[in-house]
């Protein structure tokens, strides 16, 4: 038979217990809005009965521990498409400012300069010639060479960019990798004796989720609860020590170029998606495939029209080139017909009304040196414009469906880890029963005691 | 399974929705506000090349017409000038006749020495009329006077060379007349006498249609007398087997396409009266030659055929049909006589060859469809039949090839005059005859070219107009759809903030007491 003593230790459980229970609610609704916060939740179990002949006499309930409420391949999958979001995003910024270097859709510098270059030499060959028109298609020459310098000189800006934002991402990664170094030391102090430390595992777990931003990460976690972090195949994060990137100049096929290395042995990575890839392949693929067919649009406008001038001659010249140079930035206009436009070639012979030159010359804005068929100067530019539309159209399209992706494995996270004021509400009520009952419990047993004591 | 509606959750999807919706608003008023159908790249990559292109052949055509606008000043410069030759030559026969009567004195022949010189003088003048400081008669050496006095006689100094001018993508038109045409002091011409432009045939390409100026791809409209009207799109075709065979298809035989029956354009037959018209402002069928009304059931297009080049074969040329092959003539030329064999000749540009290389110092050239033979210097020559094919005369080249002595016999004239030699002032009054034809002919090329420059001005202007119509098809915004679209994105965004507003003021800890 259980004493009032006993009854009452009984009851005192559930008094503490709803307690608990009423602080993880306070807690929960305390952290309803911090980011990367998951609930928590108070396990509870019924305490070991005393075993009496006439049966198990239960004797109260007993708090397990607290704990967070998070489903890890979520978590993990959501890591892996933010780090492809992230990626694709770079890119199509990158994109965004190609074109907004290239100009807008009606109005692209290059296009207008070639147009007015050629329409130049149309009107140059003209009859009845005018020979001051010579000026027209040497400004309109100029112009042309000034908006491809011009093109250059924004791209190399452009580069310059990415590699500031790769210098940027690299230290913001490096200071993520060593909070996550200093949480693990933290997290292992905490659970030393066997408790896990939630909010501490928590905010470690939003560290990671940022450092997936910037790349791809693969997380182990050690009995110990601490946590390996792994990036392009090599362990940065090992308990609390911590291997750093860092950025250096190597020399590549393109010149000296900016490339991440882990410090130390300054071994080249090779990063998986993320918001860094993203920046290194808007540099290396992206924004040197405009620069490569933009040279090539410069070296065959330079290839032909010297093909025709160097046929051409004038009074005082004969084999004269009108362009120097053979891509974007080198192209230029012969220093000798810029400080005398009068030795632009209009014919084969120096008989003023020869316009067979200038002609020939005008008409490679609609065919190529080989005749019909062949692909003119504007052809391959706008084979650029394509190419650059249909890029960004195509990172525009994935960063939206990863955006989808992302939104919806966010929204399940927020279903599973997420605050409910509502569910939170409906345990406040649970709980304060709970607590009411169990303290009429204690007051019932206090009127018993009474009753017992008003018999002596 | 019920899914956990936490408050994250709640604004995960809410927050979407909205950025979905603004978003969606924002893309409609982008277009609202600029009225294009593609502001970005993005929008529209393969838009993007056709927008680039639109644009470039706007320029182009732009120039283009600004071609013709430059080239007319010189051919209407050369019209004015030929009219103003011509003047003077009617003067010249007017004193030539008059002192060749009867009543002619010894001092009307002295003061008519005087008339013909200032003559001279005028003509001298006018061939070296100059319009922007060049000289329009003086071929490419446009800088130098063409025609100077040299003791007592005029000389030419220009060459004989022609200047082209670029009238369309495809096209380029000779615009000046080089003076040595003028002057027998270079060249004796025979020639230009039979139209040798090639037929229009099945594997003609479209493109060399209008003497080379080509046509307008696009649709057109045929009607018959029935009622049955068809709208045929050509804009695929390439050759006049391709236009014939969409058109055949089109009207299942109801109207019949076919090339006309002197090869020289094409043929509707049908139940009358036939009607073939543009459809939207397109030049399609008037650049085809067909954009008429027939009274009965036969609708007979315009001569739409190509020009003569080198290459043109003379089995495609309708004014050879029956003198094929070829065979022999007989030129006269300073002294010697050389027989020519053409009957090995299959193109134009054969007979070329077979002739420069038969006859020392002259040349056969092909001018406006036109075989010219022209002789190096200002000896006569004679060109005749030399077997029962009558080649000479089916190429237009029979008879006698001279120098037009425009300045030589005004001088003879001169000289007639001062001694009052009266068969001198005849001949050359019968050779003023010959020049008055020779410049009659160039007015009359003169005066194609300027139909031409309409032709290309039209055909530029209908250019225009159908790459700016494809250009707004491609980039212009539909003004009724984006403000239908751009209304359904406001209610759709008010209606986004209407239901996050009402679903974040309830939750159960409103109702707890």
């Amino acid at each position: 038979m259980p004493g009032l003593n006993s009854i009452m230790d009984t009851s005192l459980s559930a008094l503490f217990a709803a307690q608990a229970g009423m602080a993880t609610t306070g807690h929960n609704i305390a952290n309803a809005n911090t980011p990367g916060y998951s609930r928590q939740d108070v396990m509870y179990s019924a305490r070991r009965p005393d075993i009496l002949p006439y049966g198990a006499l239960g004797r109260g309930v007993e708090v397990m521990g607290i704990r967070r409420i998070q489903d890890e391949f979520l978590l993990s999958n959501l890591r892996v498409q933010t780090s492809r979001l992230q990626s694709y995003t770079a890119v199509d910024s990158a994109l965004y400012e190609v074109e907004a270097i290239l100009g807008s859709v009606d109005n692209d510098h290059l296009g207008n300069a070639m147009n007015n270059f050629f329409n130049s030499w149309n009107a140059l060959a003209q009859p009845p010639m005018n020979t001051t028109l010579k000026q027209d298609v040497l400004a309109s020459a100029v112009s042309l060479v000034n908006d491809f310098h011009g093109v250059n000189e924004s791209l190399n800006d452009l580069e310059a960019n990415i590699e500031d934002n790769i210098q940027m991402e690299i230290t913001n990664l490096n200071g993520l990798l060593t909070e996550v170094a200093n949480m693990n030391e933290q997290i292992m102090a905490a659970e030393v004796n066997g408790e896990p430390a939630n909010d501490l595992r928590d905010q470690r777990d939003l560290l990671i989720t940022q450092i997936s931003e910037i790349a791809e990460v693969s997380v182990l976690e050690r009995e110990d609860g601490t946590k390996d972090l792994i990036l392009a195949g090599r362990t940065m994060v090992t308990r609390d020590s911590v291997t750093l990137f860092q950025s250096t100049y190597r020399q590549t096929g393109n010149g000296y170029q900016m490339t991440v290395v882990t410090q130390g042995n300054m071994m080249e990575v090779n990063l998986s998606p993320g918001r860094l890839q993203g920046l290194l392949s808007s540099r290396d693929v992206q924004v040197r495939n405009v620069r490569e067919q933009l040279d090539q649009v410069a070296a065959k406008l330079v290839s032909e029209v010297n093909a025709l001038h160097t046929q051409g001659r004038t009074s005082t010249s004969s084999g004269l080139s009108f362009f120097t140079g053979d891509s974007m930035h080198t192209i230029d206009v012969n220093s000798a017909i810029l400080a005398d436009a009068g030795l632009i070639a209009t014919g084969r012979t120096d008989a003023e009304g020869d316009n067979e030159i200038a002609l020939a010359i005008a008409n490679l804005s609609n065919v190529g040196l080989d005749g019909p068929g062949s692909e003119a100067v504007g052809d391959r530019y706008r084979a650029l414009l394509i190419d650059v539309a249909a890029n960004r159209r195509s990172f525009e399209f994935m960063v939206q469906n990863q955006q989808n992706v992302v939104a919806s494995l966010e929204t399940k996270m927020a279903s599973v880890s997420g605050v409910s004021l509502d569910e939170e509400g409906a345990n406040m009520v649970r709980y304060q029963n709970s607590y009411n009952a169990a303290a009429k419990v204690v007051s019932t047993v206090q009127e018993m005691y009474d009753a017992l004591m008003n018999m002596i | 399974m019920t899914i956990r509606v936490t408050d994250s959750y709640l604004s995960s999807i809410l927050v979407g929705d909205l950025n979905r919706s603004l978003s969606t608003l924002l893309q409609q008023q982008r277009m609202a506000g600029s009225m294009r159908r593609i502001n970005s790249f993005a929008d529209d990559p393969r838009a993007v090349g056709s927008i680039q292109r639109y644009n470039s052949l706007l320029a182009n055509n732009d120039q283009y017409l600004n071609n013709l606008t430059r080239s007319r000043i010189i051919v209407d410069g050369t019209d004015v000038a030929l009219q103003n030759i011509s003047d003077v030559l009617a003067d010249v026969r007017v004193i030539a006749l008059r002192e060749s009567s009867a009543i002619a004195t010894s001092q009307s022949n002295d003061t008519s020495v005087v008339e013909v010189d200032n003559l001279v003088h005028r003509m001298l003048d006018v061939l070296n009329t100059t319009i922007e400081g060049n000289y329009i008669f003086a071929g490419r050496d446009t800088n130098t006077p063409p025609f100077v006095s040299s003791n007592g006689t005029v000389v030419y100094q220009g060459d004989s060379e022609e200047i082209r001018s670029r009238t369309g993508p495809n096209s380029t038109m000779a615009v000046n007349i080089p003076g040595d045409v003028f002057l027998g002091s270079q060249s004796s011409l025979l020639g230009g006498g039979m139209d040798l432009a090639p037929e229009v045939q099945g594997t003609t390409l479209l493109s060399d249609l209008n003497t080379g100026g080509g046509w307008t791809p696009g649709r057109i409209f045929i009607e018959d007398g029935l009622g049955n009207n068809f709208e045929v799109d050509l804009s695929s075709s390439l050759t006049v087997a391709d236009a014939l065979l969409a058109i055949n298809t089109a009207t299942g035989g109801t109207v019949t396409a076919t090339i006309s029956s002197d090869s020289t354009g094409l043929e509707f037959s049908g139940t009358g009266p036939l009607t073939i018209s543009e459809v939207a402002g397109g030049n399609t069928a008037t650049s085809l030659g067909i954009n008429a009304t027939s009274e009965g059931g036969i609708l007979i297009g315009r001569d739409v055929r190509p020009r003569s080049e080198a290459s043109t074969n003379l089995a495609d040329i309708a004014n050879l049909n029956g003198s094929l092959p070829l065979g022999t003539i007989e030129v006269e030329w300073q002294g010697s006589t050389y027989t020519i064999d053409f009957s090995g000749a299959t193109t134009l540009g054969d007979l070329q060859a077979t002739f420069d290389a038969a006859v020392p110092g002259m040349q056969m050239q092909i001018q406006d469809s036109n075989i010219v033979l022209v002789g190096g210097s200002p000896e006569t020559f004679t060109v005749v039949n030399a077997d029962a094919t009558n080649t000479a005369s089916a190429l237009g080249i029979s008879g006698t090839g001279t120098p037009v002595r425009l300045f030589g016999m005004l001088e003879d004239l001169k000289a007639a005059l001062e001694s009052g030699d009266k068969d001198a002032i005849r001949n050359s009054a019968n050779e003023l005859a010959s020049i008055e034809n020779t410049i009659y002919q160039l007015m009359m090329k003169n005066g194609g070219r300027q139909k031409d420059l309409d032709w290309a001005d039209e055909i530029l202007r209908q250019r225009d107009e159908r790459l700016r119509g494809n250009l707004s098809l491609e980039y212009d915004a539909d003004v009724a759809q984006v403000a239908s679209d751009l209304s359904r994105a406001e209610a759709s965004y008010q209606a986004s903030l209407l239901v996050t507003s009402k679903l974040y003021t309830a939750n159960l800890m409103q109702y707890l007491r």
